[in-house]
């Protein structure tokens, strides 16, 4: 049997003003906009459980979409190993640039997008992650070297 | 020294040129744009992974009345009748969504039974094959969309009491609300009290309800595509969605023909055992 449960008002509203931004970010992350969709729906749907413990929805929101992402990263990897770099901007530097984001290992990827999309500081992507800053700098640093690299 | 002291040197045109890339990147995904190759699922989760388990269709009675009253919506268990293979047959050419591999496949098709007035139901039947053998009694779900309309006893001279059989459906109050939705809840098993089997959720929905996004804790998001019948296509649209039998809370959001969520159309579902 299922019981009909009603959002809290104010959940209703954080997904009114954020959906966008979160699947933006989620996109971000995996490559693919319905991928972005669906780990969003999964973010709301985790948050809806415990609405009234959260203190900070928008924060706790991006690390779930975050987190989400690394799991389905990896189960995509599973299933048909690494998925296509998708041209989207029509543009070819963006178009070359975002093609070596996603060639990028995940977890450095997500360092990336946190730290120049979300203008997170080492320590807030951190704290988001919930690991250590050295490895986050060191992310960082080797994702800037392939960037680098990549781009010569 | 602060982690932050420690941030790696970028040069400004690298920083530059990622800060763009991530935000045009990002501004493709508009406010109402679906995503390029979005394919919508038809058949879910169980169509795509494999099953172990060999499951029949399993209903609570009361558990399905109480569910489909509770959500405003109007569900029905059938029986005695008798499969036939004819009918079978031209049930499955009918169907608007199959699923399951053989044994255990499923058809969503339209209602075929009549009720105690002899009049057609609405809706859709919910039709699992292992559960359907010919000569067997039928044993479907269905679910249709719109406020059930008891006829009261009062209206036979009576006291006003609700009486079972001639329910008619309105839906001209649900078709102004495109977040109006029926539900059927059942389970997909071998034993039909033992709760063992996946959930079987039959949905019916307004006709501008295009996909329906089903997330549980747990897994990622999936997309379900909404059918109509053949004979109504302007009309409600139909869906099953199967679930793993550990799931105890879903999240349906209703999304239009652009991929939006419509006004009120997100649903937080408990699933009671």
């Amino acid at each position: 049997m299922a019981e009909l449960q009603t959002d809290p008002p104010e959940l209703e509203q954080v997904y009114r003003d954020h959906r966008v931004t979160l699947v933006r970010l989620g996109f971000l992350l995996t490559g693919s906009r319905e991928d972005g969709e669906d780990l969003v729906q999964g973010a709301f749907l985790t948050a809806s459980a415990r609405w009234s413990e959260i203190e900070q929805p928008l924060a706790y929101l991006k690390r779930a979409v975050v987190n989400q992402a690394g799991d389905l990263h990896k189960r995509r990897v599973r299933e048909r190993g690494r998925p296509a770099a998708e041209g989207v901007t029509e543009i070819p530097e963006i178009d070359e640039m975002w093609a070596i984001l996603q060639r990028l290992p995940h977890r450095q990827r997500i360092v990336v997008v946190l730290r120049f999309y979300e203008d997170l500081s080492l320590l807030e992507i951190a704290r988001l992650l919930q690991r250590p800053p050295a490895t986050i700098r060191s992310d960082l640093r080797r994702a800037l070297g392939r960037l680098r690299k990549a781009l010569r | 020294m602060s982690v932050d002291d420690l941030d790696p040197p970028v040069e400004p045109e690298l920083d530059a040129r990622l800060r763009e890339t991530l935000s045009r990147v990002a501004m493709r995904v508009g406010d109402t744009a679906p995503g390029p190759g979005a394919s919508p699922v038809l058949i879910p989760a169980s169509a795509r992974r494999p099953r172990r388990r060999r499951w029949r269709l399993t209903l609570t009675v009361i558990g399905v009345a109480l569910t489909a009253l509770l959500l405003a919506g109007f569900a029905y268990l059938f029986g005695p009748e008798y499969v036939t293979e004819q009918k079978l047959v031209q049930l499955r050419e009918d169907a608007l969504v199959k699923g399951g591999a053989e044994p255990n496949r499923y058809w969503l098709v339209p209602s075929f039974h009549t009720d105690a007035c002899g009049r057609s139901m609405p809706g859709v039947e919910l039709l699992a094959e292992s559960d359907n053998r010919v000569g067997a009694e039928w044993s479907t779900a269905g679910v249709a969309y719109g406020e059930p309309v008891f006829p009261t006893a009062s209206a036979s001279g009576g006291n006003g009491v609700p009486s079972p059989g001639c329910v008619r459906i309105d839906e001209r109050g649900w078709l102004n609300d495109p977040s109006r939705f029926a539900l059927t809840t059942g389970r997909l098993g071998r034993h039909a009290a033992s709760e063992e089997g996946d959930w079987a959720l039959l949905v019916a929905v307004h006709p501008a309800v295009d996909t329906l996004r089903v997330a549980t804790p747990g897994s990622s998001a999936h997309r379900v595509s909404t059918v109509p019948r053949a004979d109504r296509p302007q009309g409600p649209r139909y869906a099953v969605i199967i679930l793993p039998a550990t799931a105890t809370r879903i999240r349906i959001v209703l999304l239009d023909e652009k991929g939006v969520p419509v006004p009120g159309g997100v649903k937080n579902l408990k699933l009671v055992r």
